[in-house]
């Protein structure tokens, strides 16, 4: 009796470390291909953000292309206030460009865990510096539906030293098109602060994707900001000198 | 009558060939003009795509109320429209030029107080002159100036600028000693772009990240001009700047750097300067200026810098009122006296409403500036700024209030 009881138990643990294992690795490996599919090899986007308060708002522009995961540029279009300027991401560092005064700004690493021009977005979740891949361990914890698409529940926990704010976040990637079309951000006391909700979908260079996320600050009534794609290129050639302190100061609106 | 008739018919026939002619004039013209006007349009179009491509215009219209005072028993207060326009055209993929314009009027007690203040407002830095007061009335003053004019081309390799430009070498915010061609004044704030220096700024890109740049600036004194030597590039995460110079009346080594100890972003810059012979002043001096920046997790951004200027007063009383009068910002010469320690605490309440609070200490001279500012972004091209700059100082044995101005603008880019 015992014997068998044993083997049974063992059964179950083996199958539970199976399923286990397996579940992780394709927890990453989903998150890995939304991941891929949502930058490309490289990209070029023009996006609208609309900044929302109660009884306020402004709307900016920008232009943006990136290569790999490490490589970032972008130029703000619109106001005219803030016209020119140039951020910058090589790697782990981030420059910042003033055609009025002329002058290259280097952030200070804790700079990027700041709003970004009074967005709801972190200069980290623009210039995507932290890794959705490398800084956290990845769990399927359920299904469910967004926008009409059946998706995958994702829980994504940080590594320790993972240069990361969040205590957790959850991911909603869809089985079909892997598009994250919604990411729910915990604080370290787990409660829900931010949701990034993916709607709109549209083909670009023949991909499905959202073309509007909305980014919520949960506690914070009638305050979201609003990201539209109203271009968004995948795949094309961009010269590594684009990511260049040298050639930022080039960049055309 | 046949003969009539035959030459009326001829004359028909003449006449029903001339119209066809005419119609196949017409038609042939007609044909012509829709080419012509195609050909025109499609230009114009494409004039117009062109201007839309390769033309940026920009600027903005700033209205700046100042309100000077040491008690409340005298207000001096006056008033400043300021528009700025900048254009700039791509003339092709290597060729770009500029001209940026700064218009000012001016009305209220100081233009009416102060002797010459038309003179004083049209007193440039640069020796070539292209301002000029449009109105000079006792109480009223227009001025105009071309602030940047200049031809640039760039290619692969090369960045050369010729013409009134910004030189910008510098790396703090609040001091900058290796920012030779235009020292910037921290109080200044309504000159964020800077005058420009007369220059051939001549770049060679060694890499992406790296480049060896010249820059010579016109004065009429050639020997009071400054020519500039400056290697920039990237190692250990960290921007480096080394330079040598001919600068104005002294031979200057620098360097300046950019960086991050942990989340703690560290800048500094420091200009040794050896003044030339046959000059009257004798003794190196060392300008140096370090500051660190950290941004906390609840929004609030620290800026905290110390300048040190060997050349500056270390007593207090040996300090002639002319030291302030004639004192006169340069890299070489960015605070009077040898030790300034400065600080910035900046938090965004909402995305509309910034507020700073920045203070300047001037160790031998005790003397304290309190900067505090809010800016309200109204709308979208809006904007509405309130700032105060309090001086307290040590006078004889108490420590007082010296002056105090407060400043509100509006401003509207475009």
């Amino acid at each position: 009796m015992n014997e068998i009881r044993y083997i049974k138990l063992f059964c179950f643990a083996v199958l539970v470390l199976i399923s286990g294992v397996l579940n992780a690795q394709t927890a990453e490996e989903i998150i890995k291909k939304a991941d891929e599919k949502y930058r490309g090899k490289t990209s070029y986007s023009e996006m609208t953000i609309d900044i929302i308060r109660p009884k306020w708002s402004k709307q900016m522009k920008m232009k943006g292309w990136t290569k790999g995961t490490k490589y970032s540029v972008s130029i703000v279009t619109s106001p005219a206030k803030e016209k020119g300027t140039v951020f910058l991401m090589r790697d782990k560092e981030v420059w910042n460009y003033m055609p009025t005064i002329d002058r290259t700004i280097k952030f200070p690493p804790s700079m990027m865990l700041q709003n970004w021009m009074g967005t709801d977005l972190t200069n980290d979740d623009l210039v995507k510096q932290s890794s959705i891949l490398e800084d956290y361990t990845h769990k399927i914890t359920g299904e469910d539906t967004k926008e009409g698409f059946t998706c995958w529940v994702i829980e994504l926990i940080p590594k320790e030293e993972a240069p990361v704010v969040w205590g957790k976040v959850v991911i909603w990637v869809d089985k079909s098109e892997y598009m994250m079309l919604q990411t729910d951000y915990y604080d370290e006391d787990d409660f829900l602060v931010n949701q990034m909700i993916g709607s709109d979908v549209k083909e670009f260079s023949g991909k499905k994707l959202p073309s509007k996320l909305r980014v919520i600050p949960v506690e914070e009534e009638g305050q979201e900001t609003i990201l539209t794609y109203d271009k968004l290129e995948f795949d094309i050639k961009i010269s590594d000198q684009y990511f260049t302190t040298n050639y930022m100061k080039r960049i055309r609106l | 009558m046949i003969i009539r008739n035959s030459n009326y018919s001829n004359v028909l026939a003449f006449f029903a060939t001339s119209l066809r002619s005419f119609r196949e004039t017409l038609q042939y013209s007609r044909i012509l003009i829709i080419i012509l006007l195609f050909t025109l349009q499609s230009q114009a179009q494409e004039t117009q795509t062109w201007a839309k491509e390769n033309i940026q215009f920009s600027g903005y219209v700033k209205y700046l109320n100042t309100s000077t005072f040491q008690d409340l028993d005298a207000i001096l207060n006056d008033n400043l429209l300021h528009n700025r326009l900048n254009l700039k055209v791509y003339l092709n993929n290597n060729f770009t030029t500029v001209i940026e314009v700064r218009n000012r009027a001016f009305w209220g007690n100081s233009v009416q107080v102060i002797p010459d203040y038309a003179t004083l407002i049209d007193e440039d830095i640069q020796d070539i002159d292209l301002s000029v007061n449009l109105v000079a009335k006792p109480a009223f003053l227009v001025h105009s100036k071309i602030d940047r004019l200049f031809v640039n081309y760039y290619s692969d390799k090369w960045n050369i600028t010729l013409g009134r430009q910004r030189i910008n070498w510098g790396k703090n915010l609040a001091w900058n000693p290796n920012d030779l061609f235009n020292a910037y004044s921290f109080f200044d704030f309504d000159y964020e772009e800077r005058p420009g220096a007369d220059a051939l700024r001549i770049q060679y890109y060694t890499s992406g990240n790296s480049s060896i740049e010249t820059a010579i600036n016109y004065t009429e004194k050639w020997k009071e001009n400054t020519l500039a030597l400056k290697y920039n590039f990237h190692k250990y995460n960290y921007d480096f700047q080394i330079l040598a110079a001919k600068y104005i009346q002294d031979y200057t080594l620098g360097l300046g750097w950019e960086g991050a100890v942990k989340n703690i972003g560290i800048k500094g810059e420091f200009s040794y300067f050896i003044p030339q012979e046959n000059t009257d002043e004798k003794d190196n001096s060392l300008v140096g200026a370090i500051s660190f920046d950290y941004y906390f997790k609840n929004g609030i951004a620290t800026n905290l810098g110390t300048l040190y200027n060997s050349a500056g007063v270390t007593d207090r009383n040996t300090i002639e009122l002319d030291d302030f009068t004639n004192f006169q910002q340069s890299a070489k010469n960015l605070m009077p006296n040898r030790w300034s320690f400065f600080g910035q605490l900046s938090k965004p309440l909402t995305p509309a409403i910034n507020t700073s609070f920045s203070g300047i200490y001037a160790y031998e001279l005790q003397g304290v500036y309190l900067i505090p500012q809010v800016s309200y972004s109204i709308a979208q091209n809006w904007d509405f700024d309130l700032l105060a700059q309090v001086f307290y100082g040590k006078q004889e044995d108490s420590f007082d209030n010296i002056a105090n101005s407060i400043f509100l603008w509006f401003r509207w880019s475009f």
